[in-house]
């Protein structure tokens, strides 16, 4: 029943729990990632396999996922589901009526669900993107040769995903190449996310809300252990380890977890050498609008690139910045453990920037309040009037009402404009007004969804 | 066409802006270089000579460092391929190309050569400890399919700085034993073998000076 959207409705309504603002530092920081690569070892990594063995990696990789004991959290503080608060969703105009359906309490239980990506819609993949699960590049899988091979694959895959499915639509094995990939989320909380078959045979990630990356380290690292199959205990002074469950010389089969590439001289092997080591991005995603106001955004470029930090846009690798939102990120990680990259981006960046910020947003409060009201105002009738928008002038405006509220500008609860600023991405307007629409009914779409929810 | 200033061929020609309005120039090297104008404005000979230079330097340098015929053994993957792509085969990979991987590793890392920092929990299996070490707490001996690890880490530590020592002083024959030697090494670890690494490592530490 997933599969037809993995995440379920309401949850698409309320947002992700990452953008809740309920993390430290919530006001600078959106939230805190962190990414793992890891292979299989001895076998060939993705963009070498032949589409069967990509069938098999899944195969095994699913199984080890579905089967293991990974740490789920049940306490993750998830954001009220949008439809109750109070002049939201009771004034809803004609013929749009939110896709939640009511009593979802059995969501509540978490569990780790399955997607084949190779067989979801392109509206389904973008939603995952858009929430931040899955990298674009998992979206739309890698060009593939030997259609022989894919066809062979489609038969080969049926049986094996066709349990709880039964309702997903079937895979065009014409216009699509069945690139054997697939998806992992923590469902309701969608802290942990698994993309299989990427770059790496394993993407493992934790998204937490603002400045977490202790706490995502932690988490990642236990589920890093159970997706192996081994279980760390504590002996001696120092943190030893044993193997539970598992004989070391076990393959990379079932019966026992999954045996990572791994060499004691490059460390975890990684399909690109620049990951190899720890294999590990942590990144963290701040909102910056009064450093871009002051015109200071490039001390925080300056600070990054001598610290070889990488800053980006809202979407990571190549994306333009916008609203104000960036990522942090390290690059690389050979021959430094993860807790120093940790340390340099938790402890010592991040709690610059964000003090930057806050002192960027006070001076503008102090000396050009009249522009900044000017700025948040303008925005604010921009999405109270507009009608029609694209994601982008959505975002820019948000991003500054976003300010505005911090600020006491405007009474806009921050809830509401986190909720847009996923709301209004394409795939999640069409899927919360449960209808596909081209580009340009989507603006119409953007800005009345919008209008009704500022006014 | 002359030079303004003197009798020579004219082969700087320049357009100044005087008093607002557009004024030609024509100089010969010397008049121009005079002028300031010599760095500048090359004559399109010269222009010429230095790109055939610059394409035949690089075309001489391209030849000199052509791309070594390697391949991965375990999938095929040749550093050509690597170069092109940026993206490895296969965990053996980083075996094979071992030795183009090192200074890009320096380049993208700090100059790190190692790594520090997680390590498989299914590597370091805890070798059943003797009461006394456990009574006195102290950390069993991690080990990988019966290979003592810490002693795997000194051996190979002891490899390589006497690989380094060998290259530094141009022994290559003894450089490519020894980087065998380390391979194999390497090899037996990441793959769980059994073998004792006594037999392989210490052999050549004997012989080093």
């Amino acid at each position: 029943m997933e599969l037809s959207g993995l995440i379920p409705a309401e949850a698409i309504n309320r947002g992700p729990q990452w953008l809740s603002g309920t993390g430290p530092e919530a006001d600078v920081v959106i939230s805190s990632r962190i990414r793992l690569a890891r292979n299989l070892a001895g076998r060939p990594f993705p963009a070498r396999s032949t589409l069967a063995l990509r069938a098999a990696t899944l195969q095994t990789i699913r199984d080890q996922l579905l089967s293991a004991t990974i740490p789920l959290h049940a306490s993750a503080p998830l954001p009220p589901a949008p439809g109750q608060p109070p002049g939201q969703a009771s004034g809803q105009p004609s013929g749009q009526p939110p896709a939640a359906p009511p009593g979802q309490s059995a969501l509540s239980t978490p569990r780790l669900a399955w997607a084949d990506v190779h067989t979801m819609s392109a509206l389904d993949r973008s939603l995952l993107v858009e929430r931040h699960l899955m990298s674009k590049e998992h979206a739309k899988g890698k060009g593939l040769s030997g259609s022989t091979l894919a066809t062979a694959l489609v038969a080969a895959s049926a049986p094996a995903s066709s349990s709880a499915d039964s309702n997903k639509r079937p895979p065009e094995p014409q216009t699509t190449l069945p690139d054997p990939r697939g998806i992992a989320v923590s469902l309701p909380d969608e802290t942990l996310a698994v993309m299989v078959n990427e770059e790496d045979h394993l993407r493992v990630q934790v998204l937490l809300s603002g400045l977490s990356l202790s706490q995502a380290w932690t988490r990642i690292d236990a589920i890093d252990d159970a997706i192996e199959g081994v279980t760390r205990v504590a002996g001696g002074r120092s943190r030893t380890v044993l193997a539970a469950g598992a004989n070391a010389s076990g393959g990379t089969s079932t019966g026992g977890g999954l045996q990572f590439a791994y060499s004691p001289r490059f460390g975890y092997l990684t399909a690109c050498p620049t990951n190899v080591g720890c294999a590990v991005r942590m990144s963290v995603m701040v909102h910056l609008p009064a450093l871009r106001l002051t015109a200071e955004i490039d001390k925080v470029r300056r600070a990054c690139k001598d610290m070889n930090l990488a800053l980006r846009g809202f979407y990571g690798e190549g994306s333009e910045t916008s609203g104000d939102l960036y990522q942090i990120s390290n690059q690389g990680a050979f021959g430094k453990p993860e807790k120093s990259v940790l340390y340099e981006i938790e402890r010592e960046i991040v709690p610059a920037i964000v003090r930057y910020e806050r002192t960027a947003r006070q001076q503008l409060l102090l000396t050009r309040r009249r522009m900044l009201e000017d700025q948040v105002m303008r925005a604010l009738g921009l999405l109270r009037y507009a009608r029609m928008l694209t994601p982008e002038e959505a975002l820019a405006s948000l991003s500054l009402v976003r300010l505005g509220s911090l600020l006491g500008i405007v009474n806009i609860p921050e809830q509401s404009i986190a909720q847009l600023i996923v709301l209004t991405q394409p795939a999640h307007l069409q899927r919360y007004l449960g209808k596909e629409l081209d580009q340009q009914r989507r603006r119409e779409a953007r800005a009345d969804l919008v209008r009704e929810r500022m006014s | 066409m002359k030079c303004d200033g003197c009798q020579n061929q004219a082969t700087v020609h320049n357009l100044v802006i005087v008093n607002g309005k557009p004024k030609e120039q024509h100089l010969c090297e010397s008049c121009a270089a005079k002028k300031g104008l010599g760095d500048g404005l090359a004559p399109v000979a010269q222009l010429l000579l230095q790109g055939i230079k610059h394409i035949t330097a690089e075309a001489a340098a391209e030849r000199a460092e052509e791309i070594p015929a390697i391949s991965c053994q375990s999938c095929g993957l040749t550093l050509a391929h690597f170069r092109h792509s940026g993206l490895l085969g296969c965990p053996a990979c980083y075996d094979a190309f071992a030795a183009q991987l090192g200074p890009l590793l320096d380049r993208a890392h700090d100059g790190a050569t190692s790594h520090t920092g997680k390590i498989p929990g299914r590597l370091l299996t805890a070798r059943a400890t003797s009461p006394t070490t456990a009574a006195l707490g102290a950390a069993p001996t991690l080990t990988h399919s019966g290979i003592d690890l810490a002693e795997y880490q000194r051996r190979e530590n002891a490899l390589r700085k006497q690989l380094d020592a060998a290259v530094a002083a141009e022994q290559f024959e003894r450089a490519a034993c020894l980087r065998d030697e380390l391979l194999k090494l390497v090899n037996m670890v990441a793959s769980g073998t059994t073998d004792d690494p006594a037999s392989s490592g210490p052999a050549s530490e004997g012989n080093a000076r």
